[in-house]
């Protein structure tokens, strides 16, 4: 066997369009590099958002021109990894280690499961999607729901009273806005009659779920915004109460774990809205993944947005608000979908089996 | 009830959505620097032509800011910045009105010895930095109400 046939066994091996594609979907777009450009964006951006909420200027110096401080989340990150990690005496010095860390790899995983436009290709139509299930929605939600137990580890592993307390918090938070988030996703998936979000948008060509479903989409959004933990919600940190909440102890790389996986989840979410309620990649003129990513964007400002308008609520106000609100409208929203679906069954756009 | 509910969520919201595309408040200060107002003080300048060296001013000054020195046989005052109150007692008093408060307010020095200026220094007008680029006015200032939000 001499060195070309090597070199050419190689290149057919790498160089040909499946694999290709596999390494734009898994690299690029909605794999590894999305998510982080996103976080150094959303950072800039959110700081910049609600400084002119304020009337004030926000970051301007590190970088260039109407870019102003889109640098400074590098920064900050280079700074902190250099710094000590310091693991408090009364810590469980293995979890206290490793829940950090596997924070944002839940979050990313959570990512490879959606699925973002259809990718122009020959032959039969394909996705940009990292990997494809046709249970996904089922996938991502239950990988978003490990997050809050890994809070939950890492405030009792950190032996501290502020990040026990911030723990708790985010348990009794947990009871409020998880039913909510299942309940609304499933009136979504009543209505398409499958668990692909694929199908699920696909479905959306006629009337988008947000006209359809509009108390499914105002549950689904207050919950999910419950389950980020921002601004109106932020209750597990709370800085004006007990110091950063389940996040007290963590310095250096631990600390930017923890921030990259709030701001990957942010990123994963607004995904979901996109998709479930927006018509996710569906719209005229423009290519399929500019229109995704226009919706969303308006997203992510309206999930920015809480944290510039709203004060945080209280513990048992964010209780009365899920068991008594947003539950019982999520309830109704089915009830109205199983009344469409015996006496207007035109408006649903996938017929009821049985219905 | 509930339509009054739902309005005191979203107008905050729209609030914040209007604020987005209204004048900021904040003064990039280095780069551009605010105008004062008519009566603003600032610190004293000297004359030299004009005073007589009575001395009136190191008497008055509620600070003991301005202290007498001999420069050539005559009398003229020394100016503390570290302990000036800015209130303007020497400028009100001096018989000649050789002292005058200009309105310079960019005081801070590295050094603290800098901050007594002697009156060889004390006569320089304190000159605009030539990096400054523009001088931004307040939008909206009354006198009742001083500055509101836009």
């Amino acid at each position: 066997m001499n060195i070309e046939t090597i070199i050419e066994s190689l290149v057919a091996l790498f160089i040909n369009r499946p694999f290709i594609e596999m390494l734009i979907k898994v690299l690029i777009f909605p794999g590894l590099m999305f998510p982080l450009l996103f976080v150094v964006f959303a950072v800039w951006f959110e700081r910049k958002l609600l400084a002119k909420v304020h009337l004030r200027i926000g970051p301007l110096h590190v970088g260039p021109g109407p870019l102003g401080g889109i640098f400074q989340l590098i920064a900050d990150a280079l700074k902190l990894l250099q710094k000590e990690i310091i693991v408090p005496y009364n810590a469980h010095k293995i979890l206290y280690n490793i829940l950090p860390l596997a924070m944002p790899m839940i979050s990313l995983a959570a990512m490879a499961f959606i699925p973002v436009a259809p990718f122009p290709s020959v032959g039969p139509v394909d996705y940009l999607v990292v990997f494809y299930t046709p249970y996904n929605i089922l996938v991502v939600l239950a990988l978003f729901a490990i997050h809050p137990f890994l809070v939950i580890g890492v405030g009792w592993a950190s032996g501290s009273k502020y990040t026990t307390m911030g723990a708790l918090r985010a348990a009794y938070q947990l009871l409020a806005y998880e039913v909510p988030v299942m309940l609304s996703a499933a009136c979504v998936v009543m209505v398409t009659g499958s668990f692909d979000l694929i199908k699920i948008v696909e479905s959306q060509a006629n009337i988008w779920y947000i006209l359809l479903l509009p108390i499914a989409f105002l549950v689904f959004f207050v919950s999910m915004m419950a389950e980020l933990g921002r601004r109106p919600f932020d209750i597990p940190h709370a800085e004006q109460e007990i110091v950063y909440g389940w996040a007290t102890e963590f310095t250096g790389v631990h600390y930017v774990c923890v921030m990259f996986a709030e701001y990957v989840n942010l990123c994963v979410a607004s995904c979901l809205v996109t998709l479930l309620f927006l018509g996710g990649w569906l719209g005229p003129v423009l290519p399929p993944a500019a229109w995704f990513l226009i919706k969303f964007g308006i997203v992510v400002v309206f999930f920015l947005m809480g944290r510039g308008v709203y004060p945080r609520l209280r513990i048992d106000q964010l209780l009365n608000a899920g068991w008594r609100i947003l539950i019982p409208l999520a309830l109704i929203q089915i009830f109205i979908i199983l009344v469409l679906a015996k006496f207007a069954p035109w408006i649903l756009p996938v017929t009821f089996v049985g219905g | 009830m509930v339509f009054s509910w739902i309005v005191s969520i979203l107008r905050p919201l729209g609030m914040a959505f209007r604020h987005i595309f209204k004048y900021r408040f904040t003064v990039k200060y280095p780069y551009y620097v605010l105008e004062t107002s008519e009566r603003y003080r600032g610190r004293p300048v000297l004359d030299l032509a004009k005073c007589v060296g009575c001395g009136v001013c190191a008497t008055i000054c509620p600070n003991k800011a301005i202290t007498m020195v001999n420069v050539e046989d005559r009398r003229y005052p020394q100016f503390d910045a570290g302990r000036c109150c800015f209130c303007g007692f020497c400028a009100y008093f001096c018989l000649t009105s050789a002292l005058k408060m200009n309105g310079g307010y960019e005081l801070s020095e590295y050094d603290k010895s800098n901050l007594i200026y002697p009156p060889e220094k004390l006569v320089k007008v304190p000159p605009p930095p030539p990096e400054r680029k523009k001088v931004v006015k307040l939008k909206k200032l009354s006198l009742s109400t001083g500055v509101t939000h836009g």
